[in-house]
């Protein structure tokens, strides 16, 4: 595949060329370098490496993470994998099956989507657009709550209209079904496999398929031949980042699963550390590792099948407009087709959460004499809701700021220095991703149990900042992707004549890197915003009574009580703060593309 | 004041990894002059401007500027303790600043005796002096890429700097520009009396500017001194080659009959006695001939006038070149082409027999030494 090596190549070279920059310190400021970017790097491999040292230690203990008087064993994994404690098998073969199902469901969507609104005249594209990556603020968890109100056997607006008006004895489709939890979770993620794909198909050079064309091929064969191999990283890329993603999906299985008892990894861990009393804190960790294992073999094999630089590999174009297809006498139908599935998906989803919301009860369908807006005036009023939003929002505050300065600072290591281990904190930072959220969540919780007993000073168990930790955590991996993209962009002359030009590298820094960084960071620090506020597994492992966040009060408040109606209500005012961050965004000119990794 | 030199390079080592960029490189630039370091891209040149910078650590050797000790087995000074100007290839304009703050730059960081309050009044001279003034308060993405050129000159001299370090500063000018900016380089070396360390590949460049000329090859130099005289009679062939244009052939020095020292060539045979022979010693081998394309004369009549050389052949490309007319003439079993200009001839057309003259003198001839 020439066309990849030589944009691997081109990317290789770009990045090489970055790697000679100042390494001539011996002085004061020598040292000041040293330290600061050492700090980055240190913190770097504890974030990412202590947390699974736990996580290993809890698995061969007998005693409570933090309980120093326990010895080691093995009993933790024969109770896993021997005595059946767990049915691995069952969770092998359902989370195999949840991560399949969303990744078809979601990349097939996605990529049609990003290949017809980016590469065709189709019409009304850009309210397409609006529309396709406004999911962007509705997490899974509030997804999963507004197909029940949907869709739901019992009281979904949809499912008790149809059986009303068509006469029927049951339900036409069950969302509490495998099939539907793999909808309903794959449909969650087509807006970021929309993302993530989009920048391919938009800075692809046109020529390649022109040429094609002039050389006697029809649309469908140019797309087979040139187009998909172009994009290929891109897809391969989206491809795997959504399986390992699928293979932690928590809260769609959580939610719709629970009915008949349907269990992956990410909810036996879950029930087994915080359903359970008292607490199978060994097994939980035991389990982990199989998934972890698993999740390790696919990044491993995904590592090579395709080279590391091509995944990252950046194609810049700004303003270039790629050659659109003519669908011709179908421009109208495909639009109409994509609006119908829109509406069906997203658009009435919504519409009946907001609704629910105002609804005293709700049946199913719409009731004049049952509307209120008490469910709202609970949600603002209830002191634990209100401190929960509070939370989420410091909590969001805290991990986008300290995320982002992490971030920063670790790529500047791996990117502009040749100091040692820059390959081991690139590799820790990145193979993160492998690791579902779930286990991220027990590794951080077991991570407190353990330290919090070793002096009160380090004892975060309990306080929001062990939820800012693993929230920061569970997003180095992308974060750090968006960060080193950029950074291989500022040409690193930039910096060495301001050295030349008598600045101190903390100078230097002040003046020339981080104002040109700007705009990377700001846009770093509303992805992690965003994505942490919405967060779930990290917070739902290691909240008490006094941490709690919005989404494990959305989760919680509909799992224990089934309360619908005051669910969508605060899912609505969740969606709305969300929507509204990412609207000013726009207004500011960060387009939500830009949010995107690779 | 002395006379020590404003920078001296020596015995400087730099490998990459096993491979070496540079091997035992010694030089030096004086107060006021202008050093050129010549040699074909990737022969090291530009990374030897970088250690001497110090955004790059050399292996072994020593750096001197203006008479203090920046780079040793003991030394490693950071790049901003070494009191220097940098223009790079790309100039490096900040692209978030005005022209202003990226002149006054220096004047914040580097040691420099002009108090804060005289700042604006400092830029302003130099701006002047780099003539463009009036762009003090753009924004640096405004500028073109001469503009981009005069700032970068004027943020690199603003804090009077013992040595100016210049990367291939004029390569991404176009043809008029880089004409327009080599002559403006001069005078404001002329005018301020700084020392100069100017890295090219353009050997026009090197031979206008410099008062020294500095030839790289592998990461070695290979040869140095005044243009005039490396431009007139380099000592070595790689040198010759490099610098101007020449035809160039080989050839074997031989012993004729008669007991006298000929060289043959697939050309022309001619005694080695007439010709300008550089070599310290060397009497027999393989042989490099230069001749340059302006003193091949294209004769009229057959025959040996004073002593010239003649040789008979077809004439394969042809064409106005510049100033001059240039045909490529092509010899019955000969490998090698020769290239000859005439300011007087014009007409010929390809495929024309054509009788050529050479004076011996005129063919510079220099041992092949190495393998």
């Amino acid at each position: 595949m020439s066309v990849r090596t030589r944009l691997a190549e081109t990317a290789r070279t770009a990045r090489d060329s970055t790697v000679s920059v100042v390494s001539a310190t011996t002085g004061t400021d020598g040292l000041t370098r040293r330290v600061v970017l050492g700090g980055f790097a240190v913190a770097t491999v504890l974030l990412t490496l202590v947390p699974l040292v736990f996580l290993l230690w809890t698995s061969l203990w007998d005693g409570y993470p933090g309980q120093f008087s326990g010895s080691f064993t093995v009993g933790n994994f024969l109770a896993v994998y021997v005595a059946d404690a767990f049915d691995v098998t069952g969770l092998v073969t359902n989370s195999l099956f949840v991560a399949g199902g969303t990744t078809l469901v979601s990349m097939s969507v996605g990529l049609g989507f990003a290949w017809l609104l980016v590469r065709t005249n189709v019409p009304t594209k850009d309210a397409m657009e609006l529309v396709l990556i406004s999911p962007y603020a509705v997490p899974g968890y509030i997804y999963a709550i507004m197909y029940i109100t949907t869709y739901g056997p019992d009281h979904g607006l949809v499912t008790t209209t149809l059986v009303g008006a068509l006469g029927l004895d049951a339900p036409p489709f069950d969302i509490f079904s495998p099939t539907g939890i793999v909808v309903v979770a794959g449909v969650d993620a087509v807006t970021s496999v929309y993302l993530l794909t989009a920048p391919a198909l938009q800075n692809m050079d046109a020529s390649l398929e022109e040429v094609a064309r002039i050389h006697g091929a029809n649309i469908r064969q140019t797309v087979r031949s040139v187009t998909f191999p172009v994009i290929l990283p891109a897809v391969l890329t989206a491809l795997i980042i959504r399986f390992l993603l699928g293979l932690g999906e928590f809260s769609v299985v959580a939610i719709l699963g629970a009915r008949e008892q349907y269990e992956v990894y990410a909810t036996a861990i879950w029930k087994a550390v915080r359903l359970r009393a008292p607490p199978e804190y060994g097994q939980a960790a035991a389990l982990s590792l199989s998934l972890l294992l698993l999740a390790a073999v696919l990044v491993w094999y995904h590592r090579k099948v395709t080279s590391r630089k091509e995944d990252y590999m950046t194609v810049t174009g700004q303003g270039y407009q790629p050659h659109t297809w003519d669908l011709g006498k179908w421009r109208w139908p495909v639009a109409g087709a994509l609006w119908a599935f829109m509406f069906v998906v997203w658009v009435l989803p919504v519409a009946v959460m907001v609704l629910v919301s105002v609804h005293s009860v709700w049946f199913g369908h719409f009731d004049a004499s049952s509307l209120t807006l008490a469910h709202y005036a609970e949600a603002l009023a209830n002191p634990r809701l209100r401190s929960a939003f509070v939370n989420s929002v410091l909590v969001s505050l805290a991990g986008a700021t300290i995320g982002t300065v992490l971030v920063v600072g670790l790529s500047y290591y791996t990117e502009r220095t040749t100091y040692p281990f820059r390959g081991v904190v690139d590799f820790l930072s990145l193979s993160s991703v492998a690791i579902p959220g779930v286990i991220t969540g027990v590794s951080v919780l077991f991570t407190a149990l353990w330290v919090g007993k070793v002096h009160p000073l380090v004892d975060l168990y309990g306080t929001l900042w062990i939820v800012v930790v693993g929230c920061v955590i569970a997003y180095i991996p992308m974060s750090s992707r968006l960060a080193i993209g950029n950074i291989v962009q500022i040409h690193t002359e930039l910096e060495e004549s301001a050295r030349i030009a008598g600045a101190t590298w903390v100078q230097q820094m002040r003046e020339v890197f981080l104002p040109l960084f700007r705009n990377t960071s700001a846009i770093i620090w509303f992805y992690l915003l965003i994505h942490i506020f919405q967060l779930i597994t990290i917070p739902l492992m290691v909240y008490s009574s006094d941490t709690m966040v919005i989404p494990v009060k959305v989760f919680n408040v509909y799992m224990n009580t089934a309360n619908v109606e005051l669910v969508s209500a605060i899912s609505t005012l969740f969606v709305g703060m969300t929507f509204l961050v990412l609207l000013s965004l726009r207004l500011f000119g960060v387009s939500f593309h830009d949010m995107n990794t690779r | 004041m002395t006379t020590q030199p404003q920078l001296t390079v020596t015995g400087l080592d730099k490998r990459f990894g096993s491979e070496y960029a540079h091997r035992n490189v010694d030089l030096t630039v004086d107060r006021d002059e202008i050093v050129a370091l010549l040699g074909p891209s990737g022969c090291g040149k530009t990374t030897l401007l970088r250690c001497i910078a110090g955004v790059e650590v050399p292996d072994s050797g020593e750096i001197r500027i203006g008479g203090e000790t920046v780079q040793s087995a003991t030394v490693s000074r950071p790049p901003e303790d070494r009191d220097l100007g940098m223009v790079f290839q790309n100039y490096a304009i900040w692209p978030h600043k005005t022209v202003y703050e990226n002149v006054v730059f220096p004047l914040k960081y580097a040691d420099n005796p002009v108090p804060k309050a005289d700042y604006e009044d400092r830029v302003e001279e130099i701006l002047d002096l780099v003539q463009i003034r009036e762009l003090k308060d753009a924004p640096a993405t405004d500028l073109s890429g001469g503009q981009q050129q005069r700032t970068s000159l004027a943020r690199s001299l603003v804090h009077d700097p013992d040595l100016l370090l210049m990367d291939e500063p004029l390569s991404n000018l176009d043809r008029e520009l880089r004409k327009e900016m080599r002559d403006e380089l001069q005078r404001l070396q002329h005018e301020l009396g700084v020392s100069v360390l100017y890295v090219t590949h353009d050997q026009e460049e090197a031979f206008y500017l410099a008062d020294r000329v500095v030839l790289m090859r592998d990461g070695e130099t290979v040869e140095r001194g005044r243009p005039g005289e490396l431009h007139r009679r380099p000592s070595s062939p790689f040198t010759r080659r490099f610098v101007g244009v020449h035809n160039r052939f080989e050839g074997t020095v031989d012993v004729d009959a008669a007991g006298d020292r000929v060289v043959r060539t697939d050309l022309v045979d001619f005694p080695l006695d007439n010709v300008d022979y550089v070599s310290d010693g060397v009497s027999t081998g393989s042989v490099a001939c230069f001749l340059r394309p302006a003193d091949v004369e294209i004769g009229g009549f057959a025959g040996r006038p004073d002593g010239r050389l003649e040789l008979t052949g077809t004439v394969v490309a042809e064409g106005i070149l510049g100033d001059a007319y240039e045909m490529t003439v092509a010899f019955d079993g000969a490998g090698t082409d020769l290239v000859v200009h005439s300011e007087t001839v014009r007409d010929r057309a390809r495929g024309d027999e054509i009788r050529l003259h050479v004076r011996p003198e005129s063919i510079q001839v220099y041992p092949i030494t190495d393998a």
